[in-house]
This record gives C-alpha cells, structure tokens and sequence, in this order.
C-alpha cells in the first residue's frame, strides 16, 4: 500500500514537472520546484551532521576525550556564526578563510600534478613517434592527428589570450599573428562546445525516456 | 591590512598545506593531513549553515506573505527531510522511500524537460547568429547525437558511429577540451596564488 | 626689487606673480581678488517674488518630498513664466544687521553678505555657521600672512572700495616661498602645522582629499540627530514650468524607486509559443512512441566505443575478490542515465564477487548509491559505504591520502575497517580498481587531481560518466599513460558495454534505450529542417537589415 501510494506520488510529481512544457513556470511547478529543493537541502544537512560532525568530530571529542578536536570544533562554532545575520558573522570569516586557503592550496597543488603537466605532456606528445608505433597508426594518421591537436590545443590557449596593445584612435587588439591563432581556436571550441552540446542533450534524452517510461509502467498498473 | 586575522589564517593553512605537495617531510605531512581534516569539518558545517541560511530566507517570505505557499512547502520538506535523515540510517525504508518517490522523479522529469529548451535554443541560434561558428557548431553537435544512437532498421551508422564520431570525440574536441582544461588549471594556479599570497580575499574584509 | 614684488600678487593656486590689479591669474586663470557685494547692487525687494507667485518650502519637502511636491505642484499656474528664485536661509539672530534691508530679513542679508565674500571654494561649506554680517569670510587661517589677508577681506565686507585697497596690503604680506593653506592641506597631515588654540576645536579632516583641512565638513552634534534642536532651515523656490516639467520626471523616478513592480514575464510572441509547444510534443511523442507502439521498438545497439572497450579491458584482468572503491558522485537528475551506464560494469564486478567501498563528495551520493546498488538484478550486497566526504578537493585529497582518518568509525561508533576486503586498505593506492560516477567533468577533473597521482599504475582509475561530461574527461583518457584507463559515457556507453561483454539487457533497458534512441533522431530531424530554416532565413535578414557596429569594433571608431 505505502508503494502503491508513494508511487502514486511520484507519477503526480513528474506530472507537475512535465506541465512546464506546455504551462513554464506556473504555480503547480513551482511548488514541485520547491519540494525538491527543501528535500534534497534538508537531508543534505542531516548528512553533514550525521555522518561527518558527529563521527569525525563530536563523538570522538566527546566519548573519546580528545581534545586536540577543540580547536576544529571552535572552528567550526565559527562558522556557525554566519547562519545569523549581523555583525556576529564576521567571526565566520576566519573559519571561511581556513577553509579557502585550505582548498585553494589543494586546487593548485592538484591542478599543476594533475593537469597542467600531464596535458602538456600528453600534447607534447602528439609527434612521439614510439607512441604512434605502440597505438598502431599509420604515417599519413599520425602526421594528421598529432597536428590537429597540437594546432588546437596552442589555438585554443591563445583564443583565452586577453593581453592587448593601446591603438591610437582605436580599441585596444591582440597582437596580429595572436588574432590569426585565436580565429583558429574559435572553430576548435566550437567543436568541443559542440560536442558539450550534445552531451548535455544525450544526457536530458535519456532522462526524458526514463521519465516516459515510469509514467508508462505506472498506467499499465493501474490497468 | 584589512582582516589581518583571517588572512593570515588562509595564508598560514594554505602555506603548510602546498608545501606537503612538494617538500616530503614526516612531520609536515602529518600536519598538513591533520589540517586538511580540520576543513573537512569546516566543510560539513558550511553545508549546515546553507540549510539554514535558506531555511532563513523562506521563513521571512514566508512571514511576509511573499510567495508564502512556495516558501511553507519548501521549509516543510526542508525540515521534515533533515527530521527523517537524522532520525533513520541509510539503509532504512523511509530514506529509500523519500528518494524513490521524491527526489528521483522529480530531478529525473526535470532534466527531460531540458530537452525541449536545448533544441529551441539551438533553432535559435541559428536564427539570431548565423555564422561560420555557429554551423560548426551545430554540425559537430548533430554528428556526434546521430553517431551516439542507432537508426531503426539499420543500426549504428555506418562511418558515423565507428569512425566519424570517435574521431570527433578524439581529435579536434578533446584538442579544444585539453586547451580548455590547461586554461582552467592556469586559471586555477593564479587564482590559488592571490589566495595564498593574500591578494585575493574572498573570505571577507 | 622690494618695490617690484610690492605691485605684484602672487597667484594661490600657481604660485607665479601678477599685477597688483590683476583680478585673475594671467597663467591659470584663478581669481586673486575675492568676491565681494556691492551694497549697491543688492537685489531689491522688486526682483523677488511677490506674493502670489509660485513659492517651495524645502522644509516641507524634507520632511515628506513627495508629499510636499505634490502640495506644490499642484498650486502651480500653467505657463507662469518665474525666472528667479530664492532660497531663504533663516539663521540664528546676529547683532549688528544693516538697518537698510526692507526686502530681506536681517539675516537673511546678513547671510548673503557673508555668503558673498567667502572665497568660491568654501562658501557653500560655512553658510550654515553664524556669521556677523561684517565679519571676514572664514578664510583658512594658520600663517600670520593669510590671517591679515583675512583681516583685508573683513575690512573689504562693508564697501567694495575698501576691500579693493585692502587687497594688495594683505597680498603684499605673501611670503613667495609659502605654499596656500589648502595646498599645505595636501601634505601628509602629520607635516600640517599646528594650528592656534581658537581653531584646534574645529576638527580637522584626517583622510581623503580634504585631509588636513579644517571645518570643512561639519560633524554630526546631538542638535543634528535630533530633529527638534536641529537649526530650522526653510527654502522658498520659484518654479517654471521648465522646472516643474524636470520636477515631474524627478518625482516619477523617486515614487518609481519605493513601488514594488511585480516580474514582468516577456511576453512570448505567439509563433515562438507555438513552436516550442511544437518541440515538446515532438519530443514527447519520440519518448512514448516505442512503449505504445511495438512496431518502433528495433534491436540495434550502439557502434563501439574504444573507450569503453578498454574500461572492460581493465575489469576484466581485475583478480577475484578484488577491493574496488567505488564513488558515486551524480545527482539525482542523473541518476537514470548514471545507472544505465554503470550497470553493466556492476554486474561485471558482481562476476568477480569484488568487495565495493563506496564513497561520495555528493551529500546525496550514499542514498544514491544505496539505490543503485539495490536496483540491480541481483541486490550488491558485498559493499561498505563509507558515506559522505565533505570539503571538495580538500577532503578528497585527504580521503585519498589516509581513508581511515576520515572514516574511523561510523554514526554507531563501529569500526569501519574490518574484514579481508577492507584490513589491508589505508591509501586510496591499496584499492585494486577506482571507479568514479559523474556526471560533472569538474568533479571528475577532481578525482583525476587529486586522486589519480596518488594511485600508481596498480590501482587503475575508471570513469563512468554522464554524455555530458565525456567531452571533458576525454583529454585524460587520451594520456600516455592514461590518467583514466577507461571511460563508459552514458547510455550508450553502458550499452556498448553490455553489448561487448555480451549481456543480457534487462526488458525496461532495453525500452529507455529505443525511447533515446527516438529522442535524438527526432531531434536531430528538427534541428537539421529548422536550423536550415533559420540559417536561411537569419542570412536573408541580415542582408537586408545589416547590423550596426559594435562600439568596439575598429570600424565603428574610424567611422
């Protein structure tokens, strides 16, 4: 029974959802919308205290007595401040700025090991002749290949290249040759946008499917 | 300097934790480990006062009859999930039940109704840009849905699906993407930077 | 030399000498005589207005503007032509006020007067303090020189005559090498002298601009705070209808500020409606078309994917057994196309009987998880989930570093780490095989940042990923050696995976996957006939309307 009505629920809910295609953003919608959002907050804060706060810092603190914790556990009053409104959650700052220094160090860390010198290796290796041996390609596919992706790899950077020249009487340009590339690098964003694109789309399609499919199985049910 | 504290908090603890990516030492490491943990916390909390900060926000709607249903429906399912995510462990009836029935359909029906408004937008745009980009645009993206599929009766497409999109995929779109992806990271390493050297403080004033 | 320098002034803004009878500077153009009135040429009672003629009280319109502009505006005669005005400042009582003023109160006069001869700069700036009507203007004081120039201009209050044989004197009195007061005011405030006992009450401006000047801008008292000590300050204005008109549209900004306006919602043009709607049921119509209609169902699977290809390639040479962390990081709008994707290859690590650990950076991800792992054929049952870690790229370099500081125990307080599968685990490299599940390519981007460097060439790292996030991921497959080994993108991804393994795909699979299959070719149907519409047609508008330059473009600038 408790099925049979929780499915009865969910087949109204998508519904409400799919009358935006014919209603947009109307009053049915809107509260679906805000179900949603109070849900998935409310039990995502569950979480947090459930499965972080409290085993990683309360309990041990607590039963286990440990007290290096009430340092991250101040940290943490801290940062409770910025839930009120005034000039108390100015104490929140510092427990923001522990957190964006934190994560910031990390982001560079990663993003140089991880990023930055594998993909400029790995572009680097477009013309690395073992490799080309190793994937079984041929000359004429290797040449080809190796080309494209260093030209959009280097035009694609140089499209993110804002630095200009001051012109007299004119707008400020990039350089003629840097211009010359960015216009390269244009058509290989397009194509990867392109490519998102499609991705995006491939992703809503299979959730459109799902979602017809549920609401089919559901009125077979009731069949 | 403004909020001498605070920055040199974010400096401190951003300091000490890049160091422990290049300098392998015991005792760093270890601190730098336990400082992380210590974000991890930071991070849970952060999560607690979104909650509540929007939880907040509808209550004054709320009390000001501004959208006041929307608001109410939004704090009670806030509030009654938080309740039930306390209150029953994951494996329970009432968490598999609050995702089965609400929070799956729902997400699930609200990305299918993305489709409508991705393939208006692209009608549109080739209305109000025509252009050389936007063809190669639209084309690459047309390539790569019919390469993903396969057509009734004949299936996958012959040299679309084995050949054309793969080598779309491998060759100028993952170029664009590794340019995009060095971009980012570059973007990420200065913006990193100002943060650790204090030029950058969004943490606040 | 002495005589020379007594018949020339020397300019207080650029410092370089001029004829005594100079009014203006001859190198900048400042003035070197103050202004002064001419008793003479007062304005009479007849250049006022009169009664009857249009009145503004500025009291009243402090108190309320847009009530008292509408009490005004309305007694407003149509077409009255008033050019002048008047701004009467009643100030507190002074003695010695001229007797001859038969228009203007004393005060008013006496005002004026002093109004009148402070230098340009700092009238507006004093107006408000008592004043004796022949009184020096307060001329900035501090060097014994600028104060007889002070005295000079005081002398120079009752007649224009005076005043202007009085100016040399005191300019006479300049030292060459001294800089004016408001330029000194310019200097570090520490260097600006002290100043006498009189003038150290007045307070001096410690920052900005005006740094080192004093009285300049009166501080708030207990009197301005509260409105019933505050100095009454009344206005009378004369209106044109010039102003009235300028008045009107001031008015309808300020009331337009205070009313709230609801959302206005653009009004879509009919046609669009309809070809949206035209979209939707289109699109609806591919989603349903082979779950009511058998006859559109087809068998064909997806053309292969090399990727996917090597993400089995790795399952398969995994040993029985195996430790497999597992991390779900989708949200539930994806967890349809996530779940279609990473089925197979669950049931590939099923097969194997490898033990999953399961994690998320997702608040949502265990319950997630939980509903994947229970939606297969047959429940996943040997699987831990560790649950939720916070702190994005922080907590996940953490967790990858030492798992068992995060997850020592669980809510209950029970130790994680037990049993043969998870003992031997304390880095993320004691894993035989990552398994990530996004469907945003930053969190993937994390995984490979932050997670990958740490695990070594034996712990490969797979990818299943929403079509979304595929492109982005692309470049780390695409690696020598492979930051991911192998990727499994989407829906078809998933059945690309079955179909190279040779599963059996489940009955409601195998309908969503015809029902996609639908989607996209009804879309990639519209988006060909109309985008070529469009093209058509958007090429045919700009031909016949061409658009504008941009401000920027260098056309636009040499035009």
């Amino acid at each position: 029974m408790t099925t049979l009505i929780g499915t009865l629920v969910g087949f109204a809910l998508t519904l409400f959802v799919l009358s935006y295609f014919f209603f947009r953003d109307w009053v049915l919608f809107r509260w679906v919308m805000a179900l949603f959002i109070g849900a998935s907050a409310g039990y995502a804060a569950a979480i947090a205290l459930r499965e972080v706060l409290w085993p990683m810092l309360l309990r041990p603190l607590l039963v286990l007595r440990q007290p290096l914790l009430l340092l991250p556990l101040l940290l943490v009053l801290l940062m409770l401040t910025k839930a009120f409104r005034g000039k108390v959650s100015r104490w929140g700052n510092v427990a923001v700025a522990y957190l964006v220094g934190a994560g910031a160090a990390v982001a560079v860390g990663g993003a140089v090991l991880g990023t930055l010198f594998p993909q400029s290796a790995a572009t680097m290796d477009a013309f690395n002749f073992r490799l080309m041996r190793g994937r079984g390609m041929s000359w004429g596919e290797f040449v080809i290949t190796g080309s494209l992706i260093l030209l959009g790899v280097v035009t694609t950077l140089a499209y993110f290249h804002f630095g200009a020249r001051p012109q007299p009487r004119r707008s400020p340009r990039r350089r003629g040759w840097i211009e010359a590339l960015a216009r390269i690098g244009e058509g290989f964003i397009a194509v990867t946008f392109g490519a998102l694109f499609a991705g995006i789309f491939l992703a809503a399609a299979a959730a459109l499917a799902e979602t017809a499919q549920s609401l089919w199985l559901f009125i077979l049910t009731l069949r | 300097m403004k909020a001498p504290v605070s920055t040199a908090v974010a400096i401190g603890v951003g300091g000490v934790i890049l160091l422990g990516y290049f300098l392998p030492v015991p005792y760093l490491t270890n601190l730098r480990l336990l400082l992380l943990q210590w974000a991890v916390f930071l991070a849970a909390a952060a999560l607690f006062v979104a909650a509540l900060n929007l939880s907040q926000h509808h209550w004054v709607r709320l009390t000001n009859r501004h959208e006041a249903g929307t608001s109410g429906l939004l704090l009670i399912a806030l509030w009654g999930s938080f309740v039930l995510g306390l209150v029953y462990p994951l494996h329970s009836a009432a968490v598999r039940g609050l995702f089965r029935f609400l929070i799956l359909p729902i997400g699930v029906a609200l990305l299918g109704v993305l489709t409508v408004s991705l393939i208006y937008a692209a009608l549109q745009m080739m209305r109000r840009r025509p252009g050389l980009f936007s063809v190669l645009f639209l084309t690459t993206a047309m390539l790569i849905l019919l390469g993903a599929t396969a057509l009734p009766g004949i299936g996958p497409i012959p040299f679309l699906s084995d050949t054309l999109r793969p080598w779309l995929a491998q060759v100028p779109a993952a170029a664009g993407a590794r340019g995009i992806l060095l971009g980012v990271a570059l973007g990420t390493v200065a913006t990193g930077l100002r943060i650790l050297l204090g030029s950058d403080r969004p943490y606040g004033e | 030399m002495a005589n020379e320098q007594s018949e020339t002034i020397r300019c207080p803004m650029c410092g370089k000498p001029n004829p005594a009878e100079e009014e203006v500077c001859r190198h900048c153009g400042a003035r070197l005589k103050p202004l002064t009135v001419d008793a003479k040429a007062r304005p009479t009672a007849d250049s006022y207005p009169q009664a009857g003629e249009e009145i503004f009280d500025l009291s009243a319109a402090a108190e309320d503007p847009l009530s008292s502009l509408d009490a005004l505006l309305s007694d407003v005669p149509e077409g009255e032509d008033l050019l002048l005005g008047e701004i009467d400042v009643p100030l507190p009582e002074e003695e010695g006020a001229p007797a001859e003023t038969d228009a203007l109160l004393p005060e008013e006069e006496a005002a004026l007067a002093a109004n009148a001869l402070l230098p340009e700069a700092l009238g507006e700036a004093k107006q408000t303090e008592p004043l004796p009507p022949t009184e020096a203007a307060p001329w900035p004081e501090g060097t014994p020189e600028e104060e007889a120039l002070a005295e000079a201009f005081a002398d120079a209050g009752a007649e224009t005559p005076a005043a202007e044989e009085a100016a040399p004197e005191a300019e006479e009195a300049l030292a060459p090498a001294e800089l004016p007061s408001w330029l000194e005011a310019m200097r570090p405030v520490e260097s600006v002298p002290e100043p006498p006992e009189e003038e150290a009450e007045t307070p001096m401006e410690t920052q900005g601009p005006l740094a080192g000047l004093r009285g300049v801008l009166t501080p708030l008292t207990a009197a301005m705070l509260n409105p019933e000590e505050r100095p009454w300050v009344s206005g009378r204005l004369a209106l044109s209808p010039e102003h009235k008109k300028k008045i009107d549209i001031l008015e309808q900004l300020v009331r337009d500020e205070f009313t709230p306006q609801a959302l206005s919602h653009p009004r879509t043009p009919g046609t669009q409606r309809i070809l949206r709607w035209l979209v939707a049921a289109v699109m609806l119509l591919a989603a349903f078309l082979p779950l009511v209609a058998p006859a559109f169902r087809q068998a064909a699977l997806p053309g292969s994917f090399p990727a996917a290809r090597a993400a089995q390639t790795v399952v398969a040479r995994l040993p029985q057994q195996a430790t497999v962390l597992l991390a779900i990081d989708y949200s539930p709008a994806f967890s349809a196309e996530m779940a279609a994707a990473a089925r197979p290859l669950l049931a590939d690590l099923q097969a194997k009987k490898a033990h999953l650990v399961v994690v998320s950076t997702h608040p949502l991800g265990p319950a997630l998880a939980d509903n994947l792992l229970t939606s297969l054929p047959r429940p996943y049952t040997a699987a831990t989930t560790l649950g939720y870690v916070p702190g994005g790229a922080a907590g996940l370099y953490t967790f990858a570093r030492l798992p068992r500081l995060l997850f020592a125990t669980n809510a209950a307080g029970h130790p994680l780490w037990t049993g043969a599968a998870l003992a031997r685990i304390h880095t993320a490299a004691d894993f035989d095989l990552v398994v990530v599940c996004t469907d945003d390519p930053e969190v993937a981007r994390m995984w490979v940042e932050q997670v990958q460097p740490l695990l070594g060439q034996g712990t490969p790292l797979l990818m299943v990923v929403s079509a979304q996030a595929e492109p982005l991921v692309e470049p780390y497959y695409e690696t020598a050696p492979r930051q991911v080994a192998g990727v499994i993108t989407g829906l078809e991804g998933g059945m690309a995976y079955a179909a190279t393994r040779e599963m059996k795909v489940s009955a409601y699979t195998w309908l969503v996957w015809n029902g996609y299959s639908w989607v996209v070719l009804a879309a990639v149907a519209l988006m060909a006939a109309a985008g070529l519409y469009n093209l058509l047609l958007g090429w045919w508008e700009a031909r016949r309307h061409p658009r504008q330059p941009l401000l920027l473009d260098d056309t636009a600038d040499e035009a």
